[in-house]
This record gives structure tokens, sequence and C-alpha cells, in this order.
């Protein structure tokens, strides 16, 4: 996951072994294999596209009926779409802010400083990871309830909330989202800054430049692609969360959520279209990236 | 003040020292009449889904004789209005007959009462069934706090529990003068809110068979007419329903036992358990409207359906049956939930919908049972075929069929619950 | 607890801030961590020893009534989450590595390309590729209508659709990136030199891969199977969506209990026992394979 957005500049395929390697059984059929499971993983991408400009009758968009681009003429026209859309857009833009800056935050600090207690916010980095959706939904929902019912430990600070501060809705998704995106980006910030080459900085210094100008004209231009990297996985892992935010919503509801519950009686193009959209803004969001990825100064490894 | 007063449509402009007075007189006669009411329910009610009296009928409490919030004389509407529905409940626009007035998948009904009343409706779908419903909401009811819904549609059962637990806002009459006109009979006096001092009904429907009828032609079955046939349909090409009474409801019948909570034991429960328990080995689903997915995707050959959905929003061949054994009958209510934020949009919203003209524009999509008086001569003017359909109107003989499975025991519900958990594998 | 700061010192008025810089990095992410990930748990490890109802409240008496009742009634769903958590992560390894491999010993200048279509799901909504399953096999969609009608050998009563089939297969294609993407950073940091040394040792291929390539790719396949067993385990949106009350797995208990039955001290037993039990798995898994070496 946390590789998705790093490139790989690989061009050591063709040596002696590799080609060694190609005689046996990887000639045909592993590329073949390939090929068969690359079709497996896009199929469906595939029938979300096409389907959008399906002319379906009625309301359900199952059966194939003709060329349309109607779907895509009125991408917004169901009634509660364009409300979950914000929704959605606004809660990954805002944990996207929030879990970046914070995980960003902490990254540089697991990688640049020494202090003690390191194996254990490591494991608190991680143990969300590794805990099911389901889990972190449920936890999240047991501790709203308990605020809300008087009952429970509340944590320090939060009692001096008014009692419907934490009501499900918009504030808990938006709590939710953040916590689990931290994790994910401070892996990928850590990731970006493994690799970096101090004495850059040391040198800057040596150059007469302060800590502050030091940080912001060498070493953030250097992490700037790990950043970004974390905060496009953020935005995507935001913006499609079915599981916990489903725990958290109360009567809010996301595009994930808005899907759900529209197709029990309907299944409108406008579903495939805005996925198809999502999926197109993402597909340009990473070229982007790895655009600028590739323009960032290189460091060694 | 004054000026707005006078210009809103609503009838009535009283001040505030008379509104009261009035209301503490009814208050205290609702009580006594009330439990009159809850007394002799069994015999005042003769066709509808009344069940007979039973104890296990939750009440409703007085209506407070000091209401809580004296709202100030008609109000201006706010908004918007969290309205929270059961799917294929409302006239939705579909793609058939789309004239560009109305959006696909908007309601002209809503859009009609958003443009009189200058104000927002978020109109959402959010009801699967009762007790996922209720356990979303039932939190924030208990603590107090507002569940961010300003009315919800909820059956009998659920809306008498949480109207007797305190936690639906009063209706007040002079707000809805059409639900106080034109509520049918047969659905007032009911004992669990005798006065509909709390809720108003939304739609009665039947519980009975759906199927596909060219799925069904092209494996060369014969026709569900019948439960026990629907039990011998492969049962992965089968739904029966989450809502649990109802599942179990028609599997009683199917066993040629009475569904009705007086006489009805946990043995017949597990009997009914039992009976069904080989058609989840062998791939029964349980469905709620997403029936209605499965159809369209022919998943679904036969099910437990309610009764307008197929005629709304199912294909042609979809088609709605009364079984032979009988059918369950029941009534969804519009009820405000405590602490709702628009509570005067929300009774706007049952007087509109209990406007003749408008109720019969609801009828003739959704097809179900019609609460309002006068929705029979409005619906021949845009419809001549919907004021006989069967659906929107059952005829005696399906009426001589009804049975109601709303009001349980504790026992039985405990039972129910865990039954119903087991088949569905917790 | 002195913050010994790496950068070598240099006189300036930010340098006492400097050494109190990771701990002003630290607080505010670990805080949301420890209101919002750990507290939680407790709570929620205070509700699996409770007694009560959402009607009645609920109160901690220390009962160990819903643990037990986790463990004894639910086997038949744990036994699912096993089972198709397990055979999805093996059929994700299956097809994952010759993918991994391919791509990282042959995918020449089409490797990012590749790459890019390996992650390309997810880039869009999980609900909607499982809705495109949907009409890709559903009973009367172009796969089975095509057996059932064109070719006429599969009876018209077949379906896939709401089996345990349809539930492995949603895990399988939903957790496959998870799989592929690790074994590839394993395999693709292998350095050339040492398989070239291989194969002048070896002289076969395949031994080079089973004594050198394969040893070195294990991290990979590690991290792989338990960033594809961990949500597969503790999945139910597939069974929920493709699967039946026959494959229902213990998420759906969990999310049953929660969301419909409001039986939270059983479903908070559940949900600690579900993570207890994927961690002691994942604990075992990494003695077994001798690496300690995580995806961060």
């Amino acid at each position: 996951m946390t590789t998705a957005t790093t490139t790989y500049a690989g061009t050591r395929t063709r040596t002696p072994v590799g080609r060694r390697l190609g005689r046996g059984i990887g000639r045909r059929l592993l590329p073949g294999f390939t090929a068969l499971a690359i079709g497996y993983l896009l199929i469906p991408i595939v029938v979300m596209i096409l389907f959008s400009f399906n002319d379906y009758q009625g309301k359900f968009n199952f059966i194939w009926n003709g060329f349309t681009l109607k779907a895509w003429e009125a991408p917004l026209a169901w009634p509660g779409l364009p409300d979950a859309l914000k929704l959605s857009l606004t809660i990954a833009a805002l944990s996207t802010l929030f879990a970046t800056l914070l995980g960003t935050m902490i990254g540089l600090a697991l990688t640049r400083y020494q202090f003690r207690g390191r194996g254990l916010i490591n494991g608190l980095i991680f143990l969300p990871m590794a805990s099911p959706e389901i889990v972190l939904g449920a936890s999240l929902l047991t501790l709203f309830i308990n605020i809300s019912l008087g009952a429970g430990i509340t944590p320090p600070g939060l009692g001096f909330l008014p009692k419907t501060a934490l009501s499900l809705g918009f504030t808990t998704i938006l709590i939710a989202h953040i916590m689990f995106n931290i994790s994910y980006v401070v892996v990928t910030v850590k990731a970006r800054l493994s690799g970096f080459d101090r004495r850059l900085e040391e040198a800057a210094m040596d150059l007469g430049a302060n800590e502050w100008t030091t940080f912001w004209k060498v070493t953030f231009p250097l992490i700037f692609p790990g950043i970004l990297a974390a905060a496009l996985l953020a935005f995507s892992l935001s913006i499609d969360d079915f599981v916990i935010t489903n725990f958290v919503s109360g009567t809010s509801l996301t595009f994930p959520m808005w899907v759900y519950s529209v197709i029990r009686n309907a299944l409108p193009a406008q579903i495939n279209v805005i996925g198809s959209a999502i999926f197109l803004v993402a597909v340009g969001g990473v070229a982007l990236a790895t655009l600028i990825q590739g323009r960032a100064p290189r460091f060694s490894r | 003040m004054t000026i707005r007063q006078s210009e809103t449509p609503e009838p009535g402009s009283w001040d505030v020292a008379d509104i009261s007075r009035r209301r503490f007189l009814q208050g205290s006669v609702l009580v006594g009449f009330s439990a009159f009411l809850a007394a002799c329910a069994g015999s005042t009610t003769p066709t509808s889904s009344e069940p007979p009296a039973s104890i296990f009928i939750p009440t409703a409490p007085p209506v407070s004789l000091a209401p809580s919030v004296p709202p100030t004389p008609l109000p201006a509407p706010t908004g918007p209005l969290k309205f929270a529905n059961w799917p294929a409940y409302i006239d939705l626009v579909g793609s058939a007959g789309d004239n560009g007035v109305y959006a696909k998948g908007s309601s002209p009904t809503i859009e009609q009462f958003k443009k009189k009343y200058n104000v927002d409706v978020d109109y959402v779908e959010a009801i699967e069934d009762n007790k996922t419903f209720y356990a979303k909401i039932q939190a924030q009811l208990q603590a107090g706090t507002p569940t961010g819904w300003d009315l919800i549609v909820i059956t009998d059962w659920l809306a008498a529990k949480v109207i007797s637990k305190g936690w639906a806002e009063p209706i007040i009459p002079e707000d809805v003068p059409n639900a106080v006109a034109n509520l049918v009979d047969s659905l007032k006096n009911r004992p669990w809110d005798a006065t509909n001092a709390y809720h108003y009904p939304w739609q009665s429907g039947m519980t009975g068979i759906g199927y596909n009828k060219k799925s069904l032609a092209a494996a060369g079955i014969a026709i569900p007419t019948s439960l026990a046939q629907l039990w011998a349909i492969k049962a992965d090409k089968v739904s029966f329903l989450t809502e649990s009474r109802d599942t179990f409801g028609l599997g009683l019948l199917k066993l040629g036992k009475q569904a009705d909570p007086a006489t009805t034991t946990t043995d017949d429960l597990q009997a009914v358990h039992d009976d069904i328990k080989p058609l989840v080995d062998a791939g029964l689903i349980f469905a709620d409207n997403s029936y209605l997915n499965n159809f369209a995707s022919k998943k679904t050959w036969a099910a437990m359906v309610w009764s307008g959905d197929l005629a709304s929003s199912g294909g042609a061949d979809d088609i709605f049956q009364v079984p032979d054994e009988g059918v369950m009958i029941w009534t969804d209510n519009m009820v405000i939930p405590k602490g709702a934020a628009n509570k005067y949009t929300a009774e706007l919203m049952i007087n509109f919908v209990y406007d003749p003209v408008v109720a019969a524009q609801i009828e003739d999509y959704v097809y179900y049972v019609c609460p309002v008086k006068g929705a029979d001569v409005e619906i021949k003017k845009i419809d001549a075929a919907a004021a006989t359909n069967p659906l929107i109107f059952p005829t005696p003989d399906i009426q001589a069929k009804y049975h109601n499975f709303q009001f349980l025991s504790d026992e039985l519900e405990t039972s129910l619950d865990e039954l119903y958990l087991d088949l569905t594998g917790g | 607890m002195t913050a010994v700061v790496a950068t070598p010192p240099r006189p300036s008025v930010l340098r006492r801030i400097a050494r109190l810089a990771p701990y002003i990095l630290l607080t505010p992410g670990l805080l949301w961590l420890l209101y919002f990930f750990i507290w939680p748990l407790a709570q929620m490890t205070l509700m699996s020893v409770s007694s009560g109802t959402l009607d009645t409240g609920f109160h901690v008496t220390g009962t160990l009534k819903s643990f037990s009742d986790a463990l004894t009634k639910f086997g038949t769903q744990w036994g699912n989450s096993l089972l198709y958590g397990g055979t999805s992560t093996v059929l994700d390894f299956l097809i994952g590595f010759p993918v991994a491999y391919t791509i990282a010993f042959k995918g020449g200048r089409y490797k990012n390309l590749l790459l890019f279509m390996v992650i390309a799901p997810f880039f869009t909504s999980f609900l909607i590729r499982t809705i495109s399953w949907q009409i890709l096999l559903g009973d009367e969609g172009p796969i089975l209508a095509f057996l059932k009608h064109t070719l006429g050998i599969v009876p018209v009563d077949f379906s896939i659709l709401y089996s345990p089939v349809a539930v492995i297969s949603g895990l399988t294609y939903n957790f496959l990136p998870f799989m592929i993407l690790p074994m590839y950073v394993a395999l693709e940091k292998i350095d050339f030199r040492l398989l070239e040394a291989a194969g002048d040792l070896y002289g076969s291929s395949w031994q080079t891969f089973r004594r050198v390539t394969f040893p070195l790719a294990l991290p990979g396949v590690f991290a792989g199977s338990i960033l594809t067993f961990i949500p597969a385990m503790g999945d139910y949106v597939n069974a929920e969506l493709l699967g039946s009350p026959k494959t229902r797995m213990i998420g759906n208990v969990i999310q049953g209990r929660f969301l419909q039955s409001t039986d939270y001290p059983s479903a908070s037993a559940l949900s600690l026992l579900l993570m207890l039990g994927i961690l002691i798995a994942v604990g075992i898994y990494a003695r077994a394979l001798g690496t300690e070496e995580l995806t961060g």
C-alpha cells in the first residue's frame, strides 16, 4: 500500500540471469499469467466505466441496452447524491489535511530524533493498521455512545464538551477518518525520510542557514513527494471508507454509504459516473505526483 | 409578527393564553379518553390491522399537560426537514415517463412541499428494517439527545414502543388539520395512541409472496399461490424478509398455525425456525427492500415481499400474490422523534401528505393501502385503473386473510430475536 | 527522557526548542491516537465485561459471559472467517507471486504501467467494484447467461452469487493488490549480482529461485500475507453483499450485534477476541517465517 505511489525506475531486467530465468517456464507462461491476473483486477473497473454509458431502462442499470451520454450529462441527478458527495469530499479533504499534518510530524520525529519509547510509539502507529476496520469502527461507536449516555469513562478533557458535541455525524466521521489515516501517513512519510541524506542539511547549516531556513529550503522540498504521496493515500482511503463510517455516521450519508442505501431499490448510472470520475481524477493525481516526484531532487539510499 | 400570522396559509391564528388553556383541557380529557378507548379497542376496530386487545400493547404516555415547548403561534417552517423513510415509499420519478419537470429519482411530493413552504427537505431512504433503524437512534433517544431526524416512519410495534417510552414529540392537532379530518376510521383509536397524539399512519401494507413470472416460467416452476409452494422453490432463488415479524408471521401461517400474538407460543416460533433452517442451509437469503435489486438482477425468482414494492419499483413481470394461507397486515406510522430540530416543519409534512390530492399522487406510485380519506376519489382523476387496484384498495376477500403479528410479549419477542439471529447466522 | 538531537550542535537561539522538538512533533498525533484509538479499545474492553441492555443501561460487572458466548456460540462464523480469510490469502499468494515476480524481473519499460494497473482498483470505490462483480456474476449476467442460454451447458437455476465461492472470490479480488505490492518491493530489491552468482553456483534457474530468490522475497511474502489476511479475516462487507446467512463471518456477527441487536457486550467481546486472535496469528507467523520486519 505504502509503495503505491513510489516510482520504481527499474532498468536492470536485461541481465544474463534475467534472460536465463526467462527461458524456463517464465517465457510464455509468466507474462500470460500476469496479463490474465491484471485483466482480473481491471475487469470491474472496465464494467464500471462501460455501464456509466448504458442507456438502461427502469431504475436498474444491470443489463446493457445501448450507448448514451445521458448520465454523464447529469452526473448528480439523483436525490441525495450531491449532498453525499459534498460530505465525502469535505471529510476527505479535512481528514487528509489533519492526518497529513499530524502524521508527517510523527514521521519527522521518528526518523530524525533519538528518544526513548520509540518501540512503543512504533507499535502504537502499527496497531491501527493491524486492527480490522470493524474493530476500529465498533470501538469508536462504543466510545461515542458511552459519552452521550454519560456511561463508561470519558477521556480527560472531552467531558467539558457539550453532550451533543460528539453525537454521531460529521464530527465523529471526521475524527474516525483522521484516526485511521494517521498511521498510513506516518509509514509513507517515514519510508521517504529513511533514505534522507542528512549531509544535505548539514551543508546548508554550514553555509549559515538556521534550522528553520534549512527545514523549509532543504528538508521540506526533499520530503515533499513523500508527503504528497501520503496525502493522496489518505484522501483515497477516506473517500472510499465504508466500514468505519457506517458505525459512526449517525444520520449523515457519505458517498459510499449513499451508494449502499440507494442500491436497495435502484441502480442509477450516476453511481458509475461518479465512480468513473473519481477513478479518472485519482489516475490524474497519481500521474501528477509521479511527475513531481520524478522532478524532485534525487537522494541516495 | 402579527402581519406574518395572518399571511400564513395555515388556519387558526390564536393567542398563547388561549392555546395553552385549550391544550390543558384537551390534555386532561385525552388521558381519560385514551384509557377508555384502550379498554374497548377490540370492538371499535372492525376491518383494519388492529390486533385483538391484548396485554402486549404498550400505551402512550398522557399528552403533557404543560407542553414542554410552548410553540409560538404559527412559527415559520425551519429546515432542512430530515425525513427518514423506507426505500420505494414515496412517488419517486423513474426513468419511464420522465417528463423532465422533476429530476430522475426525485419525488414530486417532496418537491411540491419544498416549493409551497419554501423550506428544504432531506428525504433519505434510511430505514432498512425496524430493528436496524431503531438500533441507530435508540442510544440518542435514551440519552435525551436529538436523533438528527425530524420525521421517521416506523411500523406499529416500534411506533408503540417509541411512543410509550416518551420518545415522540406530541403532534399538535391544530397544526395537522388535514390529518385530523382525513385519517381513515379504521386506523383511528389504536390502543397504543388512541387520539393520534403522537403518530399518523403513512401507509398500510401486506406481506405476501412476490415472484417474477418469466423466471419461473423459464424454469418450469408453477406460480406460487401458497406459502407451501414458496417454500418448495429452490432456496437459493428465494429470499425472506429481515423484518423478523413478517418472516415468522408467514412462517406460522405456512405451518397452519395462527399468527396471533395472543395465542402463539415460543414453541410455535421454534417450529417455524426449524421449518426455515433447511432452506437457509440450501442458500436462502434474508433481504430488506434490497429484494428489488435481486428481482432486477434475476437473482431472486420468488420472495416474501411487501405488497406495493414490486408494482412501484419492480419490472413488468414482478407480481405480488396474496398467499392462500393469509397475509400479514401492518401500518407504518409517521412519528416525530423527541428533540427533533424542525418539529413544526415535520407537522407541516404530516399535514401535507394528508391532503387527498397529495395522498393520491403518492398512492399512484407506491401502491400501498392508503390511510387518507378522499384519496380514492382523487386517484380516479389521475389513474382510473389504480382506483380498483386491490393493492391500494384490498377487496373484502383479501381483508379476510389479514393477520397481525405486531405486538409481542417480551417472552415472544426475545425468543423471536434469538431464533431469527440463529437463522441469519448471528 | 532527554532528547538527543542528532544535528551537530550549532549556536542558535532555536536550540532549546530543538531539544523539545521531537515531543512537540509527536504529541498532537499521538494524543489523537490515544483518544480515538486506545481509549475506545479500553472502553470496549470495559463493555465486554459489562452486562445489561441498551434499555436498562450497561454496567461493568466483571462477567465473562460475553467471552464464553463468543467462543462457544459462533463456531461456524469463526470457522468461516478462518476458512475464507485463509483461502483467499493463499489464493492471493498463488496469483500474486508470479505477477510480482514477472513485474519485478520482466517488467522492463512497462514496469510502472504494470504496477499502476495492479493498484488501479484502489482508485475506485470498493462498493462500486462489488456492484460490478454483481453485474458480471449475476444469474443472468454476461458470464452465466452465456453459459446457460447460448451454450446451454449450465442449468438455469445455477448461481454463483450468495455462495461461499462468491465470498472467497470477492475477498481474493479485493486484497490481491495488497499481496502483490509488498512482494514486488521485496523482489525488486534483490541484488542481481546475487542471482548471477547463484546461477553460476547452482546452474539451474529453479534452484536459483528456490534457494535464493524466494528466501530473499520472504519479507515481502510475509507483509503481503498479513496485509491480506488481517482485513480478509475481519471483513463483513463481502459476506454481506456476496454471501448468504450460511456464509456469515465473524465480522457479520460483530456488525449485527452492534448495529442491529444492540448487544454491545457480546459484540465487544467478539471484537477483542478477533483482534487478539489476529495479533497472535501474526506473531506466530512472523516467528515461523523468521522475520520481524513489517511493512513500515
